[in-house]
């Protein structure tokens, strides 16, 4: 058994329509290979050896579902993945955030804490964070829980350490961590601008509207073309004119109907300006 | 139209310019190379591959169409999958055998996606990355190649997958390459 068992199609939709009914989310949306390989990793990781288990399991088990249901969304890995996005962010983007009174945000389908906290030191770093109000979304509770804790593993550190230091030699990300207990965390202070709310960026209404900047990177890649195409709208709408909306390196907004509607701020970060049509 | 699928790690960087350098302009088939890079260098792979290639070499964004002819390059830090739809879908899931993009991943969609028409390729590597992989791509219906480790500079890779897969062929660098030109 590894992580790259062929699960059949017919398979597949069973445990698509079991998560559907034990948690009321809805993966027919996703990008298909990618939610294959994170069903086989999870069936993998946690011993189950037919779908047929898996699909038993998550009816009986409730903290599984949980588990399970959090494993398919894919977390980002490291904090200040693109080092040269933050940097170019740092030293463009919140220069232009600091005219405004009071900045919203907008992180969605957050999956791990790396993009928030990355957010959050860098909004720190340019003294802007009090005036910030952050909106972390995500349709799995579990994941906002995990974020809120601001609980940080060793090896992680020293990852995300290595990428804040490209973006700044001299930042030391261990500034922003508290010890306890032998574990490491976020400092609790940087959550102070935070809102966390369960919602899905597919499904629900967004958290508000008026946004100065929607941080969406990475997140289309587990999205199919239509889901894209429906999400990118909605952001455009929520985005208030001049806001900014990032999205990941390799990511565009090729086929959406909204394209025009945004301007590269950086090509080559993928940061755009939404124009008044 | 056959789907090439070329992984390889340290000691690969050569044989995969050489390839390149002698696939004939015009090539029917599409290559996908899937080479274990430095994870925060985004450019100059592609124009370094590109010196010698008589074929169009890009690094492909989420879900761009795969068209023949073409080689692309698995992007850095990213897994590379091609879809049902013929389409790339990218991905920042965790590291696969240490490796972003790992190998296993883009050898098992491209055999998922394309089964007796698949080709693997592996070469020189430092880890079993590719292994696992090319084992699924000869389940598939597909061929699968290892090259030689007596010419690997390092032979960790291609000798795990020769342990777990019986190979089609066992191939010198410039076996690969008349391979490939005869490949219909």
């Amino acid at each position: 058994m590894d992580e790259f068992q062929n699960i059949p199609y017919e398979d597949f939709r069973k445990i698509i329509s079991t998560v559907r009914t034990v948690r009321n989310l809805d993966f027919t949306s996703f990008a298909q290979d990618i939610l294959m390989h994170r069903m086989s990793r999870s069936m993998y990781m946690h011993g189950l050896q037919s779908s047929e288990r898996l699909i038993s399991k998550l009816m009986a088990d409730s903290y599984f579902a949980d588990l399970f249901v959090s494993e398919m969304f894919v977390p980002t890995t490291e904090m200040f993945r693109d080092s040269s996005m933050w940097k170019f962010f740092e030293d463009n983007i919140i220069e232009k955030l600091k005219s405004e009174t009071l900045c919203k945000i907008w992180i969605p389908q957050i999956c791990g804490d790396d993009e928030l906290y990355s957010l959050l030191i860098t909004l720190h770093r340019k003294r802007i964070l009090n005036r910030c109000v952050v909106y972390a979304t995500s349709p799995v509770q579990k994941i906002l829980t995990d974020a809120k804790s601001g609980y940080v593993e060793q090896k992680k550190i020293e990852i995300s350490d290595v990428n804040f230091k490209k973006m700044d030699p001299d930042a030391d990300l261990n500034h922003y961590l508290v010890h306890e207990d032998k574990y490491d965390y976020f400092s609790p202070e940087l959550l102070n601008s935070v809102i966390f709310i369960k919602s899905d960026i597919i499904t629900d209404t967004p958290p508000d509207n008026g946004f100065n900047l929607v941080l969406f990177r990475d997140r289309m890649l587990y999205m199919n073309q239509s889901t894209k195409k429906r999400v990118v709208e909605g952001i455009a709408r929520t985005l208030v004119d001049d806001g900014f909306f990032i999205i990941g390196i390799r990511e565009n907004l090729t086929g959406c109907d909204y394209k025009g509607v945004f301007i590269p701020v950086s090509k080559s970060e993928n940061i755009f300006v939404k124009v008044q049509r | 139209m056959r789907n090439i699928v070329i992984g390889g790690s340290a000691g690969s960087f050569q044989t995969v310019t050489a390839i390149l350098a002698n696939i004939p302009k015009g090539y029917p088939h599409t290559i996908f190379l899937c080479l274990h890079r430095l994870k925060n260098v985004r450019g100059g792979f592609v124009e370094a591959l590109s010196l010698k290639s008589n074929i169009s070499i890009c690094e492909p964004c989420d879900k761009d169409p795969v068209l023949p002819g073409v080689a692309y390059l698995a992007p850095a830090n990213y897994h590379m999958y091609v879809d049902a739809n013929n389409q790339f879908s990218l991905s920042t899931e965790e590291p696969v055998n240490h490796s972003r993009p790992s190998i296993d991943v883009t050898f098992c969609s491209i055999a998922r996606t394309f089964k007796e028409n698949a080709v693997g390729i592996l070469l020189s590597g430092a880890n079993k990355d590719g292994a696992l992989g090319l084992k699924t791509i000869k389940e598939a219906g597909g061929e699968v190649v290892v090259q030689s480790p007596d010419e690997c500079q390092v032979k960790t890779m291609t000798t795990a997958a020769i342990k777990i897969t019986e190979v089609d062929h066992i191939l010198f660098t410039n076996n690969i390459i008349e391979y490939l030109k005869n490949l219909k």
